[in-house]
């Protein structure tokens, strides 16, 4: 046996990993430190998915998801623990986030502040501090946190458990009124800066506001709402100015709100084809975020066959598409699994995004119904509440 | 699964049949409206409850069976299908340090709460079930229960499980949920 020489042996190594690095040029050197930015407006197959982290309350936040993305899929997040409030603006590429928190983490001094974050860097640009210790703390919903129809006024609602809405001027940060509810929850937008209530009288109360924030009008309707028999779902949609309210028992209660009173629409079982079939029958609305609507103008209904009494949060597999102009159900969309919240991209490739009892989010492909794809892994998340960018 | 449904749809409909919120006010005085709300949230039944342990198991992968040995109050108050439960949403204080009618050490019992009717399969009697969240320390995490039998819209608050009625505490912070017998139902 011959014996090479170790020097012969480094020098052919040397010669092998030569050649491989010849083959290859060298990895650019990477600056640190890096931190990515996001487009100042986002497109709008984006949507943002709050998660209540109900495992963790004190420690929720809001991720900003591409449902349509292969890669990357989540885009980044922004804090929201504690009973979050969210909303957003396009046009002042801005994100709002209505949170609490105590001086020692879980204990010491409350503070409730509207962080304005900046969409590009998704730091926060301001803080609003909100007094009194009354920002309401629910699970995670559109409805307790809104904007005016025309972009000027952030609505906050409050609950002690005394309720009121606190009004932010979005163009000087300013608190600029406090309006009491006479035992009403929840905002809506009505006309161009006001907003509406529901109350637990059954009927509905509005609030039309200047330019400075303060009430013009107040309005109350006569009962309309059967929280006895068949309750509203506080959740609601907007379409053409009207919001349309599904019911614990699948009726669809349409409310005109283009300022000044409400004018209550009939409360009108779905009709159509889908409708009558043996689950459409007895199907019922359920879920968390039950309802929603596509850039269409039309509404989407989580449903679940077989609704018992109690079920009307267990979530559904089956979502309707319902037409407010016809009052029928056009569609049906059966969801790959059990989901509680629903919503609806409205960008040029749109999907249907569906919060499923696991936790995960389900991409559906609107146009087609087929389940694209599932995103999650984030451990204990639980993103009840989803809002597509505008 | 089914026993639990089975038990579920029981509850309700005996107490639909046999009392009504209207009741509960009634019996709790005016004073109260506006304060009696259940303490937490809606969670998907597959995150909220186990009920995989047979006939006698709480459910919980990981949570040991605690059942009461009393035939006058039976079942297991670690598990979800617990007859006081039927109205609760939140974790289990019996999973998390504290009991049934007590909270974990370190928390404050909150002064604010929903109210309930449950019936009792061990004497056939209803009574009156106060929800009291636990505060001031992050979520338990353990044997989260999730029914909503008696659950009404935000609308009408004191009969609506989705707000944090830690509100009435030193600190809103959320840990778990009590089930506390107040009295009976003689409506």
């Amino acid at each position: 046996m011959k014996v090479v020489p170790l020097r012969s042996l480094v020098l052919l190594l040397g010669l092998v990993c030569f050649g491989e690095l010849k083959a290859h040029a060298q990895l650019p050197i990477e600056p640190v430190p890096s931190t990515r930015t996001l487009p100042e407006v986002y497109p709008q197959n984006w949507i943002f998915a709050q998660d209540l982290s109900f495992f963790s309350l004190v420690t929720g936040r809001v991720y900003i998801v591409d449902p349509t993305a292969k890669r990357r899929d989540v885009q980044g997040m922004v804090d929201a623990g504690q009973f979050a409030t969210f909303s957003f603006s396009q046009a002042r590429h801005e994100l709002y986030v209505g949170e609490t928190f105590y001086s020692r983490g879980m204990r010491g001094e409350r503070s409730d502040f509207i962080t304005i974050y900046d969409t590009q860097t998704l730091l926060p640009k301001a803080q609003v501090e909100l007094p009194g210790g009354k920002r309401a703390q629910t699970v995670t919903q559109k409805n307790a946190l809104q904007q005016s129809a025309d972009g000027r006024f952030l609505f906050v609602y409050n609950f002690t458990p005394a309720a009121s809405v606190t009004v932010l001027d979005l163009d000087t940060h300013d608190l600029v009124n406090e309006i009491q509810l006479p035992g009403c929850s929840m905002i809506y937008q009505n006309g161009k800066s006001g907003f509406a209530t529901l109350c637990g009288d059954g009927s509905m109360m509005a609030f039309d506001l200047d330019e400075t924030g303060q009430v013009t009008g107040e309005f109350r309707t006569e009962p309309f709402n059967d929280i006895d028999a068949d309750p509203l779902f506080m959740k609601a949609v907007i379409v053409n100015q009207t919001a349309y309210f599904p019911t614990f028992e699948g009726r669809i209660q349409p409310v005109k709100l283009a300022g000044g009173a409400p004018v209550v629409g009939a409360k009108k079982y779905m009709t159509g084809a889908v409708r009558n079939t043996d689950h459409g029958q007895y199907a019922r609305p359920a879920g968390w975020q039950v309802i929603t609507r596509d850039a269409a103008g039309k509404v989407y209904i989580l449903m679940r066959p077989d609704a018992k009494p109690g079920d009307h949060k267990s979530g559904g597999s089956y979502v309707w598409v319902y037409n407010p102009k016809s009052g029928a159900v056009v569609r049906e969309y059966e969801l790959a699994s059990n989901s509680i919240s629903i919503e609806v991209t409205l960008g040029s490739n749109p999907m249907l995004v569906a919060t499923s009892e696991e936790m995960h989010l389900d991409i559906y492909d609107l146009k087609s119904g087929e389940h694209l794809r599932k995103i999650g892994g984030w451990g204990p998340a639980t993103p009840f509440s989803l809002y597509a960018v505008q | 699964m089914k026993r639990l449904d089975s038990l579920t749809e029981k509850l309700v409909r005996g107490v639909a049949r046999r009392s009504s919120r209207r009741g509960f006010m009634g019996l709790l005085g005016g004073a109260l409206v506006g304060q009696l709300a259940i303490p937490v949230l809606p969670v998907s039944r597959a995150a909220a409850m186990t009920p995989e342990g047979g006939a006698d198991g709480n459910g919980y992968d990981g949570v040991t069976d605690r059942p009461t040995n009393n035939p006058e109050d039976p079942g297991d108050p670690t598990g979800c299908d617990y007859w006081r439960y039927c109205g609760i949403d939140g974790f289990l204080c019996t999973c998390c340090g504290g009991s049934t009618s007590s909270c974990p050490p370190g928390t404050e019992m909150s002064p604010i709460t929903w109210v309930g009717t449950c019936l009792n399969p061990g004497d056939g009697r209803r009574y009156v079930i106060s929800y009291n969240d636990c505060c001031g320390i992050n979520s338990c995490g353990r044997c989260l229960c999730n029914r909503n039998e008696n659950d009404t819209p935000m609308v009408r608050p004191q009969s609506n499980n989705d707000i944090n009625w830690c509100v009435g505490s030193e600190s809103t912070v959320y840990n778990c949920s009590t089930a506390v017998i107040i009295g009976l139902d003689e409506g």
